[in-house]
This record gives C-alpha cells, structure tokens and sequence, in this order.
C-alpha cells in the first residue's frame, strides 16, 4: 500500500510542470510546498483554537497529522532541494542570505519536527519511559507552536531569497 | 625558344604558390576558421544565460560557465542534456551532434530559459 502510493507519487512528480504557479521564479514543487506550508500553519493555529475550546481529542488529530505531512514534505521537497541548492558550497558561503536563510530555516524546522515528534509520543503513546516525559504541557506546547511559526517565517525568507529576490 | 621556357619554368615556381594561396582564400576553409573561433560559452550570470540564444555548427561543444554566486542546473527541456548543480566558476559541456533547436533551462530557477540553434 505505501509502496504503491510513493510510485504514484512519484509518476505524479514527474509529471509535474517545471514552472511554478505562484509567478515568481519558483519550481513547481517549491510554490506547491509554501502552499501546503501555509495551510499547515493555519491548521496548526486551528489546532490550537480546539485544544482552548478543551476539543484535545480533535487537537491531537490536527497537530499530529501537520506533523506527520510536514515530514512527508522534509523527504520530498525540502532536504532533496537542500542537499542540491546548499550542500554544494556549505559552509563556505554561510555569509550570503541565499545560503544563510535556507540553513537557519533547516536547522530551526529540525528542532522544530524532532520537538513535535517528542510531543506527540508523550502525549499520545507510552513509548517513552516516564522519566523522559514532561508535565507542563501547555509550556511545551506554546514553546512548539512558536518555533513552528518563526520555522515558517524563515521558510517564507528562504522561499524570497531564493525564488523572489534574484528576480525584481 | 628560350623565353618559352623561361615563361613555362616561371609558371611551374609559380604554380603551387597560386594553389596555395586558393586553398587559404577559399570561403569553406574560411568558414570552417570561422566556426572553430565562433563562440561555444555560454556565460551564467546574474540569474540569466548570456547569450541566451546561441547558433553553433552541428558537433559543437557548448560549455556553460557558472558565474554566479548560487548553484544553477543546465537541463534541456526535452531531457536531452542536464547538468549537476553547477557551484560558482563551474563548468558544464555538452556536444551537439544533432542539428536542431535546443532549448534549456535552469532546473531550480526555471524562470531562466536559453536556446542553443544547432546548424
């Protein structure tokens, strides 16, 4: 079943058009992938509206699903997009906002996926021992959901550094 | 007598002189000069291919040169060719052997297209 959805997948990807959408001077993959990005972030702030209205059933569902594809994102757009744009000349040209941008924007979303990941196996399994689980859970929630929003922030900076800026 | 065969030995020292001076003045051999000089660079720069369409004779190599300070990918639009990430001063040859319009693209800025006329 996943075997069969990651060929089709893939036949779909290449049959994508090269050109993005959005009129800037993006791939097709990079317009698709600051979509879903945005959209991600609107569900994740959603998210958060359902767990005020004390919904955590239906917030854990939401966050954890924005998780998940956001990692399905990192393996198909993001770190193949990385390793061809920036390994090349890291960390010789760290200095450049090309290259700076795309790196503080990997490094936070790293922090940002591994700390959701840790969340969700918390709050939602008995995978980890107890000693490795927290109590303050709205601290580490807010704490996620702010990293989340400044890791799209950059993202929308490495997307104008690399796709926009060249261009005007 | 003798100036008859003063002018024939005169034609004879002279002949391959004249040959030799119709093979260099002949236009194919001036052309073929012509297209061996002819540029083959295409220059990557300031997120453009200069000169963005370049006419070269079948069998050309076109080396495009990476100048730019990120890395570009040479792809032509019907997979003929495509290049590896091309960092600063990278260079990237391809011959065409084909006679044809080829037209290209930077893979992962596609808003920068060229054309290589072969002929």
């Amino acid at each position: 079943m996943l075997l069969t959805a990651g060929w089709s997948w893939l036949i779909v990807l290449y049959s994508l058009p090269v050109t993005g959408f959005l009129g800037t001077g993006a791939t097709f993959e990079a317009d698709a992938n600051l979509v879903v990005q945005l959209v991600m972030a609107a569900a994740l702030v959603a998210g958060a509206f359902l767990a005020k209205q004390k919904r955590y059933r239906a917030h854990g569902i939401c966050q954890t699903t924005v998780l998940l594809l956001n990692l399905w994102m990192i393996g198909l757009v993001m770190w193949p997009t990385f390793r061809r744009q920036v390994n090349p000349t890291f960390p010789k040209a760290l200095h450049r906002s090309y290259y700076a941008a795309p790196i503080a924007h990997a490094a936070l979303g790293m922090a940002a996926e591994f700390l959701g990941l840790y969340i969700v196996l918390v709050a939602g399994t008995n995978v980890l021992p107890v000693w490795l689980r927290f109590r303050n859970w709205k601290l580490w929630m807010r704490a996620e959901f702010v990293l989340w929003l400044v890791v799209v922030i950059s993202g929308i900076g490495t997307y104008y550094a690399w796709y926009i800026g060249p261009f005007r | 007598m003798m100036r008859r065969k003063l002018f024939f030995r005169s034609l004879a020292a002279a002949l391959p002189f004249a040959l030799a001076a119709v093979l260099i003045m002949h236009p194919t051999r001036a052309r073929s000069e012509d297209a061996k000089s002819a540029p083959t660079e295409v220059r990557v720069d300031n997120f453009t291919f200069g000169p963005d369409t370049l006419t070269v004779p079948v069998n050309s190599t076109v080396t495009w040169t990476n100048k730019d300070d990120v890395p570009h990918v040479i792809a032509s639009n019907d997979g003929v060719f495509k290049s590896k990430a091309l960092d600063t001063d990278d260079k990237y040859s391809y011959t065409f052997s084909k006679a044809g319009t080829y037209s290209y693209y930077c893979s992962i800025h596609p808003k920068m297209v060229g054309k290589i006329v072969v002929q």
